[in-house]
């Protein structure tokens, strides 16, 4: 994370160099060369349940208190914030289209040609990337946009661009279309958080938009279903030391960066390990098409405005422990707030098995990510220690917004939007 | 009925209020308390709310209230052996027209007689307490040195082990079916197949009291009323105290770990009832930010979420025995639940073990609205027109 330009929290590995560009690391002090928050790994991990805000590290309310929480504060924030700039209010847009596709994919271009056949339906295709091929006259693109919720039962579409700069989009939808896809999911294995484990859609687009390869030495690994992306990179020019199933894997080897896997009996070096599997479809937004309840908000069947088309229509592929049989307490469920295997199991040990109660005790699922895939994982170590089949543990709420949009997207909404009486 | 068992007392709800109570009871030595709960610990509005935490408006009713509230915020933590991370950063109530302004007139006057430590801002000042805040937009400003936050999930853990410590059986996701009454007297909670037996109901279960009121037979005067909170990716420290913007019906403080999280109230949005986000809160919440502190535009909002209050037609607190059905009790109406919990709980205690109704809580009487005794309150972020 570093701020750029003078916007905080911006992740690097996701921006393209510019000339000129002013950037700043974060989460060091006093600077990235001597970083004495640095000294935290040297804390013992015991020690660091529930963080830093929670009691072990909190002194009783005394003098203490209120000059620990000013440096919790400022060591917690990260990044100065943004100072006031001209035009970060871009005025929305709401349209009305009769189809919308979520995702430009193979399947969801394909469901927009087919939607575009009768002539006089509108078809709005949103996708995060962009679209190497044209489609008909009668769809209408927007390229490098992220949705960022469905409201009202799936009928009002809301996006975002990512460029903050970019005004946000509501459509009124008659019928929406996911074909979002499946994204794989890290294994719940010592080291999947370190620098240097990308997860295969990045990997790809990395080398694709790019021509960046992962890493010198990239080992891909996955489930069956991992064969494809193994070829795929190896076609674009990355260097690929072995592809190997995720269920042999016993950790990522590393301190500070990837050196290698463990892997069987053995131990194969890499700088760069890419996971391609286990494949599951992002639940945030046919939950939000589907949730009721008042006092806990729960999925329920995708309404019949709303269809789930290609991969994201398929059963979600279990959440991997690697190697191992039990999930390796040193693994990480959240590596945003810190969250572990081991302090997710004593939780549960003490009669703390509610997913929404975990949540808000540890902060799982509270980063940048929102909860994907971190409940995912967080559901099935809960599963794994309950005894309880995966599927009944169930997730906290996925909220809106699933993609961050900035204060001033949001305020350019106002014109676009009634308040319900 | 498959099993009965029974209770001193049974509180049904078990958020902030419940827990606090169940907490002071015990702590006047009762035993045998039952909390029932019918979502999970943290679920309802004790776990969804701006923390925010003042004793100073504009009604004595209110302030003297209140204010013993954050009395008892400021011990709180040794009370419950835990850091319940109450922090007296201070609150700025901010007043963007002269209207507004007269009603800080009038709030001052009152912070006066009630004794609460308020100061009216020099434009120097403002400037010190809310350097991030677009000045020319401010008109007056209010700041209550002993105002705060005080997070839910410190406060609640606080609550909640503190509990477990004096005993109190707590049993969450067990909701309550039915009540039973015999001799006009509140009698029995039932929950399905089990029947407690209780010599004192208290009824502390959010919006969802008056639902409950109505199975017990009585009738409760507010009603349920959803608004929606946002946090933002967190930053420095940009936002020192806790701020009510009252002609934007928006409230705002920075947490701990950085995240700027607020709300705003729509006026005119009629009551209902669900957490579910919607698309209207966002642009008008992002857009009151903006106004008042340009730089956020740039920053990004991370996630929206609902919840319920439970306001009665002035929306203040409904504290107390009710009229037609003895010993059926009541901790609710809150919309300022998590600033007057403290204090609520301990005069909710004292007037079940002692039969003394504190003169503080007496305005709040469950039924002053059938004596035609509505409290009035200017400076809360409350829209009565809407609640009402």
């Amino acid at each position: 994370m570093a701020t750029v330009d003078s916007v905080p929290n911006c992740r690097l590995d996701q921006m393209i160099l510019r000339e000129g560009m002013e950037v700043v690391m974060q989460g060091v002090w006093p600077s990235p060369g001597f970083d004495l928050f640095r000294c935290a790994g040297l804390i013992p991990r015991k020690r660091l349940r529930g963080g830093f805000e929670h009691p072990t590290w909190i002194p009783d309310q005394s003098v203490f208190w209120h000059p620990w929480e000013r440096m919790l504060a400022f060591a917690a924030g990260g990044a100065k914030p943004p100072k006031a700039a001209e035009g970060s209010v871009p005025e929305g847009n709401r349209i009305h289209a009769d189809i919308v596709i979520i995702g430009g994919g193979s399947v969801g271009v394909a469901e927009a040609r087919a939607a575009a056949e009768t002539m006089s339906v509108s078809v709005v295709l949103v996708t995060q990337g962009t679209l190497s091929e044209t489609l008909p006259k009668n769809v209408i693109v927007y390229p490098l946009h992220r949705v960022f919720a469905l409201y009202n039962g799936g009928r009002l579409v809301a996006a975002a661009p990512i460029d903050p700069r970019e005004p946000a989009l509501l459509i009124d939808a008659d019928h929406v279309v996911l074909a979002t896809g499946a994204r794989s999911t890290p294994p719940v294995v010592r080291g999947a958080a370190l620098p240097g484990v990308l997860d295969a859609g990045l990997a790809m687009q990395l080398a694709l938009d790019h021509g960046v390869a992962a890493g010198a030495r990239v080992a891909v690994i996955g489930t069956s279903r991992r064969h494809d992306v193994t070829e795929q990179l190896e076609t674009m020019g990355v260097h690929v030391v072995g592809s190997f199933d995720v269920a042999a894997v016993a950790s990522i080897q590393g301190r500070g960066h990837v050196t290698g896997i463990e892997t069987g009996d053995r131990s194969v070096p890499c700088d760069a390990v890419v996971h391609a599997g286990p494949w599951r479809p992002d639940p945030s937004l046919p939950f939000q098409a589907s949730w009721s309840g008042e006092l806990r908000l729960t999925a329920g069947e995708v309404p019949d405005n709303v269809r789930v088309a290609g991969w994201a229509s398929e059963a979600p592929e279990p959440v991997s422990f690697g190697a191992r049989d039990q999930p390796d307490a040193h693994a990480f469920v959240c590596p945003c707030m810190d969250v572990t295997v081991e302090e997710v199991l004593t939780l549960v040990a003490r009669g703390t098995v509610h997913v929404e109660e975990i949540k808000r005790l540890t902060g799982c699922g509270m980063g940048p990510c929102q909860g994907v895939p971190c409940w995912d994982l967080l559901a099935a170590v809960v599963g794994w220690a309950t005894g309880k089949p995966t599927g009944t543990v169930g997730h906290p709420t996925y909220r809106p917004p699933r993609a961050a949009l900035t204060f001033g997207q949001a305020a350019g909404l106002i014109d676009a939007t009634e308040v319900a009486p | 009925m498959s099993a009965t068992e029974s209770a001193n007392i049974v509180i049904v709800g078990g958020g902030i209020q419940g827990l606090l109570l169940a907490f002071n009871l015990a702590d006047r030595g009762q035993k045998d308390i039952v909390v029932l709960d019918a979502g999970y610990w943290q679920g309802g509005a004790s776990g969804r709310n701006g923390t925010l935490v003042r004793g100073g408006f504009s009604s004595t009713e209110w302030t003297r209230f209140f204010e013993h509230s954050v009395d008892q915020w400021r011990g709180l933590s040794r009370r419950l052996g835990h850091n319940v991370m109450y922090t007296r950063r201070g609150y700025a109530i901010v007043a963007e027209s002269e209207r507004s302004s007269a009603v800080l007139d009038t709030a001052l006057q009152t912070h006066r007689e009630c004794g609460v430590s308020s100061e009216r801002l020099s434009r120097p000042r403002m400037a010190q307490v809310l350097p991030a805040a677009d000045q020319t937009r401010i008109v007056d400003m209010i700041h209550l040195a002993d105002g705060g936050t005080a997070p839910h999930h410190a406060a609640m853990k606080g609550a909640l082990t503190a509990c477990r410590k004096k005993g109190v059986d707590l049993r969450y996701g067990t909701e309550v079916t039915d009540f039973e009454r015999q001799n006009g007297r509140i009698s029995a909670v039932v929950c399905g197949d089990t029947r407690i037996d209780a010599d004192l109901v208290v009824i502390a279960a959010g919006a969802h009291s008056a639902d409950l009121a109505t199975k017990a037979g009585v009738v409760l005067d507010a009603q349920p009323f959803r608004i929606e909170a946002m946090a933002s990716e967190p930053v420095r420290p940009m936002i020192g105290p806790a701020v009510a913007l009252i002609d934007r019906l928006t409230y705002v403080h920075q947490t701990a770990r950085g995240e700027i999280v607020g709300g705003s109230e729509l006026a005119g949005e009629s009551a209902k009832r669900n957490i579910i986000s919607t698309e209207y809160v966002m642009p008008r919440y992002a857009r009151h930010m903006v106004d008042m502190f340009p730089g956020i535009a740039r920053m990004r909002i991370l996630r929206q979420w609902g919840g319920m209050l439970h306001p009665a037609p002035d929306g203040g607190p409904l504290l107390g025995a009710h009229p037609d059905l003895e010993s059926l009790w009541f901790s609710a109406g809150w919309t300022y639940g998590i600033a007057g919990a403290p204090g609520a709980a301990d005069l909710l205690a004292k007037a079940i073990v002692t039969g003394e109704i504190d003169e503080r809580m007496r305005p709040f009487a469950v039924d002053r609205f059938r004596r035609g005794k509505p409290v009035m309150e200017a400076s809360a972020v409350i829209d009565n027109a809407s609640v009402g």
